[in-house]
């Protein structure tokens, strides 16, 4: 039986981030037997896996470990971000799948605590406590890496937001609560002046959500559609007409601590993969390797990101690098996890063979979601290298 | 590192590596200029990327650092670099030498050889004496003033076994970031100069720089290039002989990417010798060759994370952000 007693005591400061990890490794190897299950294969689906897991979020909520590196003021215990990152490097280590609502909440919380501490102080504490996940409304049908271009209206009427379009790739949308939706309230040619960020009820008369079967079989991504739903103006995040810079701020989170949970679970991932592995072509050999190698690279680049925000540094234009790391990391390890499985990825059935396969799927959304990796060498070739701009 | 550090570095080695002292007369200058002893990270970033971007003709400074960290290692002071080299191993990720080796140039000052080799339960340090047969290899870079020593006379001593593997493993490891920081100097020299090319060069009436095709590969190349960076950086904050090998790989890797791209984006004028291009692909391809090719040190990776119950997680959040290395010394490791 875990207690609240057993965990990260408050009251004797902020702790060092050896000090937390290391009273942080000691409460996991207590509790191990209380935890297995959250070390367990996880399930096929998102819904049940989200029923699996959340469980995980708000235990270590509820006994603190959570709290720690979040801001007081949105129910967290402060310190350093980094006490974050510690949490998801030793949970990973420890063999535990990380719940997507701590995935989710390290891309939606720090831009609503950093542009709108007031309005976090209201909505983000249930977002850290696992309670609730937010879906994140950005692309749509016709603005997918071109995000200025994007046309979901919210106009003001009395008071309220009137809100019309579709929204569309948003990650396990169909299982939150409530939208982090990025709208035009400027004129139809404003581009990247004219965004604001709305959060947005999913039970909201006129709003719809509706799950996307991808290739896998899984509801891995869902569509939002708005028609005429009206929002409280005081659900406006931010000031009107700054849902750019939020929406840049977010993705550096994106590429930070994001990035980090990933390099993390997927440490684990290749992990397990080669567990018990024998028999091995030296061609294999060499590509779990190269993976490897993938997997460092990125990890060292999201810690370099993970630091400066953690210091409150801008990262700068370079975490494009953590992003373009991410998706071969990400393709390498799958790779290499589908190589070693020996046609059981394409020819096997069951349970395994499944999960397999669609987590397979997922990794090659990791050059697309987010600003494409084409995206992220455009970047790096006008903000870093400074070469000519791109002809038309 | 701070950029104080490196630019302070930096500079006291554009003066060393500008003085026109190649071979021997080289390394005697800067083991009186006190480069022989406790070359910190920036130091060796600083020596090595300078060396880098001047192209260094004959140099053996990697001996300085070869020799730093043998002396660490075992506790001992530092053997004269101006009497004393050191042979190489090439091509394979093993960290000793077996049958041969290579030295830098400037081998005919040495009354000893130190010698990294291969033995049945490792690898150890071993020295030789000077008198070994060599012959002289101009290999793809002339520059470099490499020679082939043939290493089967018996050696004079062999470190004991346990000491040896430390020792070796110091020494290979501390090279091997050298080289690594060489290699992402040179890559970055290149990148330099593509950048400038693509800026300038037109077709179809506009910098070819701004064709997609074009950016998209040099972006490709700062991306390798900015890993390699940080594997080197993370090596300071925790001086490992896993990361050495990792950090070689991909300063390996690093070069390889950019010098196809470069050779690429600047078309037919990056093949002459007019050019300065091939000099700085050349000097990266020979210096690769050394203490394990890149594809080598991934298959040797490889081998090592299937063999291990644990998969490495190198490079910790908890870890001090000061560039002192915060690991125990090797000295310490051996001892345990």
């Amino acid at each position: 039986m875990i207690t609240d007693e057993t965990a990260a005591p408050r009251g004797t400061g902020v702790p060092t981030l050896n000090e937390y990890r290391d009273a942080l490794v000691a409460w996991l190897a207590d509790q191990r037997t209380e935890l297995d299950p959250f070390r367990a294969r996880h399930p096929f689906s998102v819904e049940d896996r989200n029923r699996h897991l959340r469980p995980l979020h708000r235990l270590l909520y509820s006994v603190g470990w959570a709290r720690w590196g979040w801001p007081e003021f949105v129910g967290g215990f402060g310190g350093p971000v980094l006490l974050r990152g510690v949490l998801y490097e030793e949970l990973c280590r420890a063999g535990l799948r990380l719940p997507d609502s701590m995935l989710q909440q390290e891309v939606m919380a720090p831009v609503v605590c950093a542009v709108a501490p007031e309005f976090a102080r209201t909505h983000v504490p249930a977002l850290i406590a696992g309670e609730e996940t937010w879906s994140q409304g950005f692309s749509e049908p016709e603005a997918g890496s071109d995000l200025g271009g994007l046309r979901c209206r919210a106009e003001l009427r009395n008071g309220e937001y009137l809100v019309n379009g579709h929204k569309i790739w948003a990650s396990f949308g169909h299982l939150a609560r409530r939208c982090l939706l990025l709208v035009r309230t400027g004129t139809p040619d404003s581009r990247h002046r004219g965004l604001s960020f709305l959060l947005v009820d999913h039970d909201t008369p006129g709003v719809t959500v509706r799950p996307i079967r991808t290739a896998s079989g899984r509801n891995d991504v869902s569509e939002l559609h708005f028609e005429d739903a009206r929002v409280s103006e005081d659900r406006m995040v931010g000031e009107p007409g700054s849902g750019w810079e939020s929406a840049m701020h977010l993705l550096q989170w994106e590429r930070g601590m994001y990035a980090w949970q990933r390099q993390a679970s997927l440490h684990t991932e290749l992990h397990e993969a080669l567990h018990s592995v024998t028999g091995l072509s030296e061609a294999t050999v060499e590509r779990i390797g190269v993976a490897y190698r993938q997997l460092h690279s990125l990890r060292l680049a999201s810690r370099r990101t993970l630091r400066a925000l953690s210091d409150g540094r801008n990262p700068g234009p370079a975490i494009s690098v953590d992003k373009i790391l991410l998706s071969r990391a990400e393709q390498a390890v799958h790779a290499v996890m589908r190589e070693l499985s020996r046609s059981n990825f394409e020819l096997g059935s069951g349970a395994d063979a499944d999960l397999l396969r669609a987590d397979f799927w997922y990794a090659r959304t990791a050059s697309i979601y987010g600003g494409s990796v084409e995206i992220q060498r455009s970047i790096l070739a006008d903000q870093v290298l400074r070469l000519p701009k791109e002809g038309r | 590192m701070t950029d104080a550090d490196s630019a302070i570095f930096s500079d006291a080695a554009r003066g060393l590596l500008t003085s026109g002292a190649s071979g021997a007369a080289l390394i005697r200058r800067a083991a009186d200029e006190g480069w022989a002893e406790e070359l910190s990270g920036p130091a060796i970033e600083g020596l090595f990327d300078t060396q880098a971007q001047l192209l260094t003709e004959r140099s053996p400074l990697l001996d300085l650092v070869a020799l730093d960290a043998l002396a660490r290692a075992t506790g001992q002071s530092v053997l004269d670099p101006s009497d004393t080299a050191v042979v190489y191993p090439a091509g394979l990720a093993e960290p000793g030498c077996r049958g041969s080796g290579f030295a830098f140039a400037g081998v005919d000052r040495a009354r000893t050889l130190i010698v990294p080799i291969q033995t049945a339960l490792g690898c150890s340090m071993a020295t030789y004496p000077a008198d070994l047969p060599r012959t002289q290899t101009t290999g793809i870079d002339p520059g470099l003033g490499l020679s082939r020593v043939d290493l089967d006379a018996e050696p004079l001593e062999v470190a004991e076994s346990g000491l040896g593997q430390v020792a070796c493993d110091a020494v290979v490891a501390a090279a091997r970031v050298a080289v690594a920081c060489e290699l992402v100097g040179l890559a970055r020299a290149m990148l330099a100069l593509a950048t400038t090319h693509v800026s300038v060069r037109e077709q179809f009436g506009r910098p070819i720089g701004s064709f997609q095709a074009v950016r998209h590969q040099l972006a490709d190349a700062f991306v390798a290039i900015d890993s390699a960076g940080l594997a080197v950086a993370q090596y300071w904050e925790w001086p490992d002989p896993e990361q050495a090998a990792l950090t070689k790989s991909l300063a390996g890797w690093a070069h390889a990417t950019t010098a196809d791209v470069c050779l690429q984006v600047h078309g037919a004028i990056g093949f002459t010798a007019e050019h300065d291009l091939h000099r700085y692909i050349r000097r990266g391809w020979a210096l690769d060759a050394i203490l394990g090719s890149p594809r080598e040190l991934d298959l040797s990776w490889g081998a090592r994370i299937v063999a291990q119950p644990e998969l490495p997680r190198l490079g910790d959040l908890a870890t001090p952000y000061s560039a002192e290395p915060s690991a125990p010394t090797l000295e310490e490791r051996s001892r345990t």
